[in-house]
């Protein structure tokens, strides 16, 4: 009961994490447009994705070991790993989102970098942790 | 091939849930061209979820009378015409408390389907009652 009732929250808290990073997108996508800075108040996702995000990895560390996998499974090793790259890219690319000045083509590109890899390991994370496979 | 289609149906599903409390926070006149646009996918998503679930119900071992898959159809459905129902009456939604109403219920009618869909049994279970 309390492992399907954590799973339940790892999905809404998933979901909450997904709202953020889509909301990021809109606002890197304004910023991109537009080239004009970001307001701090419409940093909505710096406050969403970090509670969300340690949720996640305590709520996902929790079942792991109520079901009692072993921590050297595949699926175990590459959802954590896709994770902290995705943890360490998302936070960069908020970070210069946030920071960086306008009308700078290396930080453009780096911040699409980052996206990119964002939501690659986001996928594959998603994957692993769908099907325990490989 | 049924790894891909429950891959595609999980990313789907939290798509859903995350545009809808997205669209939660653009409740305003603001946003209504925004919101509409987001409407109009999520009617996409969720079709496309719908679709995915469904290819996986044989494979899964289930069949179409499990009654919490005959639940999820239901409020997929209701969900669907809810937000079908904002797409046309987007301007009156955008400007008051209602949009946030609706929202909010389609937040919750999605969160019946996760709950119906991790426990494998329906949360408004009416035969139990009798």
């Amino acid at each position: 009961m309390f492992y399907d009732i954590l799973k339940i929250l790892h999905i809404i808290s998933a979901s909450l994490l997904l709202m953020s990073v889509i909301h990021a997108f809109r606002l890197w996508l304004t910023h991109f447009r537009s080239h004009q800075s970001i307001r701090v108040n419409d940093a909505i996702g710096w406050a969403l994705f970090l509670p969300t995000a340690i949720f996640q990895l305590a709520s996902g560390f929790t079942m792991i070991s109520l079901k009692q996998y072993a921590m050297s499974e595949f699926w175990i090793i590459g959802s954590m790993s896709s994770f902290m790259v995705l943890i360490i890219s998302w936070f960069s690319f908020l970070y210069l989102l946030f920071t960086a000045p306008p009308k700078n083509r290396f930080n453009e590109a780096l911040q699409i970098t980052l996206l990119l890899t964002t939501g690659i390991t986001l996928l594959v994370m998603i994957f692993l942790m769908a099907n325990k496979i490989l | 091939m049924i790894n891909i289609i429950k891959f595609a149906h999980i990313l789907l599903a939290l798509s859903l849930l995350g545009l809808t409390t997205y669209c939660l926070s653009l409740t305003n006149a603001k946003h209504r061209t925004e919101l509409v646009f987001i409407n109009k996918n999520l009617l996409i998503i969720g079709f496309f979820a719908l679709l995915t679930g469904s290819l996986l119900v044989y494979p899964k071992h289930f069949n179409f009378h499990t009654p919490w898959i005959q639940a999820a159809y239901l409020l997929l459905i209701i969900y669907g015409i809810t937000i079908g129902l904002c797409i046309k009456f987007s301007k009156k939604i955008a400007q008051t408390w209602i949009g946030r109403c609706i929202y909010l219920t389609l937040i919750a009618i999605l969160m019946i389907i996760i709950h119906d869909a991790v426990m494998k049994d329906t949360f408004l279970n009416f035969s139990d009652s009798r």
